[in-house]
């Protein structure tokens, strides 16, 4: 069977806390002197 | 925390950028799930993360609060007001509405994680193109805790989830360990990221 020579660069699945973000999310902004 | 970025906020220049900022001022912006942290817990972090009574001597500086809402600049308010009489202090920080936000160079971004190669070589495996990077809440959570933020417990809770080999997981264990004691943030996993980006904003920006 032939290698997957491309098999290296394929680019691995989001981490699982990535795919479980809330539904509802706010945003804050700040600047710290 | 789900996730923070480093930018430029406040002012009126267009497309301001870290040489040419004009009238903005370094900003950090969090992203946050709101049944988990609130915004009242943000502003504690806010206030033990710098010294509101400090004037700064230039708008690059400055303490501000960008309020997104009328709430917020109520909660904004009378959080400054309990700060300013619990410290006895005369407090510089301005309340302003929010007016956008201009991410910083990709260079300033994950300040630790830079410092990490092994670390952000993984997780830019992930996430090639900047944007999505910077997005990522694996990166921010592995950003803190490389960052002195963030207790074992936190991080064994939750160290599947992040994207990263076993040997980087037993690496972030061990430093963990060696941060503790030393954490500054009062409340190290709620807020993880957050204090440390704020902790790290000047020295990443200079």
């Amino acid at each position: 069977m032939k290698q997957n020579v491309f098999a290296s660069q394929t680019v691995p699945s989001k981490p699982l806390i990535d795919t479980q973000l809330p539904k509802q999310m706010a945003t804050a902004t700040f600047a710290m002197g | 925390m789900l996730r923070t970025r480093v930018g430029y906020a406040g002012g009126t220049k267009p497309n301001p950028t870290y040489r040419d900022l004009g009238d903005h001022a370094e900003t950090v912006q969090v992203d946050y799930d709101p049944s988990k942290i609130t915004y009242p817990e943000l502003l504690n972090a806010f206030w033990t993360g710098h010294d509101p009574s400090h004037r700064s001597w230039s708008r690059q500086y400055a303490s501000i609060i960008f309020v997104h809402s009328e709430e917020e600049r109520r909660l904004a308010e009378a959080s400054k007001a309990r700060v300013a009489m619990k410290r006895g202090i005369t407090v510089q920080t301005e309340i302003v509405p929010y007016n956008g936000f201009t991410l910083a160079e990709n260079y300033h971004q994950k300040h630790s994680l830079q410092q990490f190669p092994a670390f952000q070589e993984e997780l830019k495996r992930t996430y090639p193109s900047p944007a999505e990077f910077v997005a990522s809440t694996a990166v921010a959570r592995v950003n803190g805790y490389l960052g002195g933020e963030g207790s074992t417990e936190a991080l064994l809770k939750e160290k599947d989830g992040l994207g990263l080999s076993s040997a980087r997981i037993e690496e972030l264990l061990g430093l963990v360990q060696r941060h503790k004691g030393r954490q500054v943030c009062p409340m190290p996993d709620k807020a993880l990221d957050l204090e440390h980006s704020i902790k790290r904003l000047h020295q990443k920006m200079a």
